[in-house]
């Protein structure tokens, strides 16, 4: 008879990192769906090749470091990061721009560091920040929220599957567009420059890239992204610490400077449902590796985060702010965790109220 | 500095003389107000407390009398999980006979384990947290088992020994779950086969639960007092959980802790063998529930960490003593032979003056300072033989302690050191896991104490002999080939094996 030696717990494990992975990955579902409804298919093609590139990525470094490669690709943490990676990036950036920000994000923050686990930056944001200082334009040059409705307007037909291949593998346009008449400001930016031209926010609200309660269009974004959060949260993949403190405290400093001027600061649900602070919030804010492990530094971190992109979004060089914020943050993850261990057992007067 | 307290396990196992006494002894400056009766089972698939509460009810209502006359607390509390209806029943129903309604009282608790843990179900029932390090009896409490109890009883009332106990035989891998009462030191192979022997594939073979329990080689081990469960498990329930991940700082483990500590981080500074960063992260208040193992999505063996940087860090301290020690008696042996060479001299001198003296002085006072010469000779012949002696002593003495040296744990057993904690005991059965896992770290130290040692055969022949020494004991659980027992033996163990249907009948 033949037994295991190992040590107790005797008991089955009940998480697994793939099984959380994968969790993640059809948490991101509504907010892709959301993405393509809004932007075309582009999104699709980025995921798929961002995907492909990271894991193949994450398999050659595994080989060049002399470690088995299937153990690494086999736990997802390379396809959450393309992703994400993804679903950040503009739907028309061209592929190797892609494939340069995945390398830099794999390669270079995840595996240099020592792979999973050891990577103290966020990979996916700090690929992407690569890219907005590399190459500025191209990363913040979107689409508008309804590019196929605008197409059809303009009487043609919409950005097909192959329109969207052709366009980031070559950079051509179907025929008889240009640049100007398909790429737009994203609302965060289009509030920037009318701001700084002195427009109030009623103004500004005029413009067509503005809905109900956020930019049009990223306001369903968000609420998509919303939707899979929940469902993490569920799932029991996250907890709520690090989603409630990252979108409370944006939205604590956002209605604070609102509440002062409402004509100079845009209404605080607006800065939720822009951009990609939902996005950031559950799934990129709480990439375990990265932010910190205890819960109160959890909630120091994510609020620090959310203070941040305010800041950043009204006051800095950019028009958004969560890679940013994150990357800032996780700086000072270390020291955060240093100072906000739970207090344990038996130390110090814990009298607690009677369970 | 690290503090070696006892064992590691939170649990107060039923009945351990030693323990008890010390625990109902606190010392006359803490009064004790509340004595907490555990009514927690230990670990899931354990039932033997439940069954004891249902069936000896008034048994452990009268112990928690006269314990609380022992001790003179105001009132008792027994916890019981609320998966127990029928225990906790059963304990009201014997309260209001004994009419002892105003000094006991039965709390129900939610069934989350570890409220089985000691601190923990204080604090569960109380509010209160027995300090790190410290012991209930400081924050005014006595905290004894429900199998403890009934044995007071037993004990006082009709002076009877504990010289038997109720085990669980469980685990999807045996026939027939049941619960026995068994005479302590009764084989672990009989209760096996009177639950109708094994099932289909068994994994792993463990003596306690899922949790906290030790695997056993072998079932050919002796039931002890402090053995609560057999449980054998199917690869189903016990599954290998593969290589380890990196640890991706998920927190889950931080979350379920009882103690409250940063598995994580504990994880993280055994690994590197940090010894120092670990105890400043409370390695020491880890009760080793295994609570962080199990819900770990990368699989790391955490609690196996745990316990060998706790190991280390004991063997350290130790290693610390010793040089302590040598060191001071270095330094009293130099200071002897300075001191002596610094009387030599003074006498020296002494004898020089009287000589110089001497030279002028009558014969008669020659005479005197020749007898006073040959006096010193004496002495220092006296002091040389005594050094000589002492050398030869010191010699015969490490000859001896390197003779007792590779003897390993049954000259500890034999000597009567105190006897290897269980716990610890199941460390040294288990390390060989961590070599195999290949994570580095449970390498170490692996001289399996037990393993292998031509030791023990007589205790292990003699069970309840064994059942007093769990060094002994482990020294037998660790053995390869199962000790041989005259055949003799063992329709005598049968019939000692009182079998009890439980729950079923009932
Ligand atoms: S549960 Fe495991 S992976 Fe998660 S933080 Fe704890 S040790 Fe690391
Ligand atoms: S560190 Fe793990 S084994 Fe130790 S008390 Fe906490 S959960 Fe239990």
């Amino acid at each position: 008879m033949t037994m295991t030696i190992i040590s107790s717990p005797h008991s089955a494990r009940v998480n697994r990192v793939d099984q959380v992975m994968v969790q993640v990955c059809l948490a991101l579902i509504p907010g892709t769906a959301a993405l393509v409804w809004f932007f075309g298919w582009g999104v699709l093609i980025n995921m798929a090749l961002a995907t492909v590139f990271a894991v193949t990525a994450e398999a050659l470094v595994m080989k060049l470091r002399g470690r088995p490669a299937l153990p690494a690709i086999s736990d997802y943490s390379a396809v959450v990061t393309a992703l994400l990676f993804a679903l950040t990036i503009p739907p028309t950036l061209p592929w190797w721009m892609t494939l340069l920000g995945i390398l830099f994000a794999i390669v270079i923050v995840k595996q240099l560091y020592g792979g999973i686990g050891y990577n103290p930056f966020n990979p996916a944001m700090a690929g992407y920040v690569f890219l907005l200082i590399s190459y500025p334009v191209a990363t913040t040059s979107w689409l508008p929220p309804d590019v196929s409705a605008l197409l059809e307007a303009r009487d043609l037909s919409t950005l097909s599957f192959l329109d969207s291949v052709r366009l980031i593998f070559t950079g051509a346009l179907p025929e008889g567009l240009t640049w100007d008449a398909v790429s737009a400001a994203t609302p965060l930016d289009e509030l920037r420059t009318m701001l700084d031209q002195g427009k109030t926010i009623d103004m500004i609200r005029e413009s067509p890239l503005w809905g109900l309660f956020g930019g049009r269009g990223w306001e369903w974004v968000g609420a998509s992204f919303l939707l899979g959060g929940l469902y993490l949260l569920w799932r029991r993949v996250i907890t709520w610490h690090i989603p409630v403190a990252f979108l409370g405290g944006l939205l604590a400093v956002a209605a604070a400077f609102w509440l002062v001027d409402p004509q100079g600061y845009p209404f605080p649900t607006f800065h939720l449902f822009s951009g990609g602070a939902i996005l950031g919030a559950f799934f990129i804010a709480t990439d375990p590796v990265s932010a910190c492990t205890t819960r109160r530094g959890q909630l120091i971190y994510a609020a620090l985060i959310g203070v941040t992109i305010f800041v950043i979004r009204t006051w800095g060089g950019y028009p958004d702010a969560v890679a940013f914020a994150v990357l800032l943050l996780n700086i000072a993850v270390p020291m955060i965790d240093q100072y906000s261990q739970p207090r344990v057992f038996g130390h110090g007067r814990g009298e607690r109220k009677k369970a | 500095m690290v503090r070696i307290d006892g064992p590691s396990c939170p649990h107060r196992w039923p009945s351990a003389p030693s323990r008890s006494a010390v625990a109902l002894n606190p010392g006359k400056d803490q009064p004790i107000e509340t004595l907490v009766i555990n009514g927690a089972e230990c670990e899931p698939y354990i039932t033997c407390d439940d069954l004891l509460m249902r069936e000896q009810a008034s048994d452990i209502i009268d112990g928690v009398r006269i314990m609380l006359h022992v001790i003179a607390a105001k009132k008792a509390v027994i916890g019981v999980e609320d998966n127990k209806p029928e225990a906790a029943q059963a304990l009201r129903a014997a309260i209001e006979s004994a009419a002892v309604g105003d000094r006991v009282e039965v709390a129900v608790i939610p069934t989350l384990y570890p409220s089985g843990g000691e601190k923990q179900l204080i604090r569960i029932l109380t509010g209160k947290e027995v300090p790190s390090h410290g012991i209930p009896a400081q924050v005014g409490i006595v905290c004894q088992n429900v199998g403890t109890t009934a044995a007071v009883a037993d004990a006082v009332l009709h002076g009877r020994p504990l010289i038997e106990r109720l085990v669980t035989v469980t685990g999807r891998a045996v026939a027939e779950p049941r619960n026995y009462r068994v005479p302590i030191g009764a084989l672990g192979e009989t209760l096996i086969a009177a639950s109708g022997g094994y099932r289909g594939e068994i994994a792993k073979l463990v003596s306690g639960g899922p949790m906290m329990g030790f695997r056993l080689e072998t079932d050919a081990v002796p039931i002890t007092k402090a053995t609560n469960c057999l449980l054998a498990l199917t690869t189903d329930e016990s599954p290998d959980p593969g290589p380890a991940l990196p640890c991706i700082r998920c927190g889950r483990c931080a979350e379920v802790c009882p103690a409250n500590l940063l598995p994580q981080q504990l994880y993280w500074h055994a690994r590197a063998k940090e010894l120092d960063k670990v105890q400043d992260f409370n390695l020491f208040d880890c009760i080793e529930c295994g609570c962080c193992a199990h819900v770990c999505p990368s699989h790391i063996p955490l609690v196996q960490y745990y316990r060998f940087a706790k190991t280390e860090s004991w063997a350290r301290e130790q290693e610390k003593r010793a040089a302590d020690h040598a060191r001071e008696r270095h330094a009293a042996r130099e200071a002897r032979l300075e001191r002596q060479e610094r009387e030599r001299k003074a006498k020296l001198r002494k004898k020089k003056e009287a000589v110089a003296g001497g030279a002028a002085a009558s014969a008669k006072a020659g005479k005197a300072g020749r007898s006073a010469q040959g006096a010193d000779a004496d002495k220092q012949a006296a002091i040389e033989a005594a050094r000589r002696r002492a050398a030869e002593k010191k010699a015969t003495v490490a000859k001896t302690e390197q003779a007792a040296q590779p003897q390993g744990s049954d000259t500890a057993a034999a000597s009567g050191l105190p006897p290897v904690d269980e716990r610890k005991g199941a460390v040294l059965a288990d390390d060989p896991a961590a070599s195999r896992a290949g994570s580095g770290a449970g390498q170490q130290r692996a001289e399996p104490q037990g393993a292998g040692q031509p030791v023990a055969e007589g205790s292990a022949a003699e069970p309840s002999a064994a059942g007093e020494k769990p060094a002994a004991e482990q020294a037998a659980v660790g053995e390869e080939p199962a000790v041989e027992r005259p055949a003799a033996e063992k329709p005598a163990a049968d019939r000692h094996l009182a079998r009890r249907e439980t729950a079923v009948q009932e």
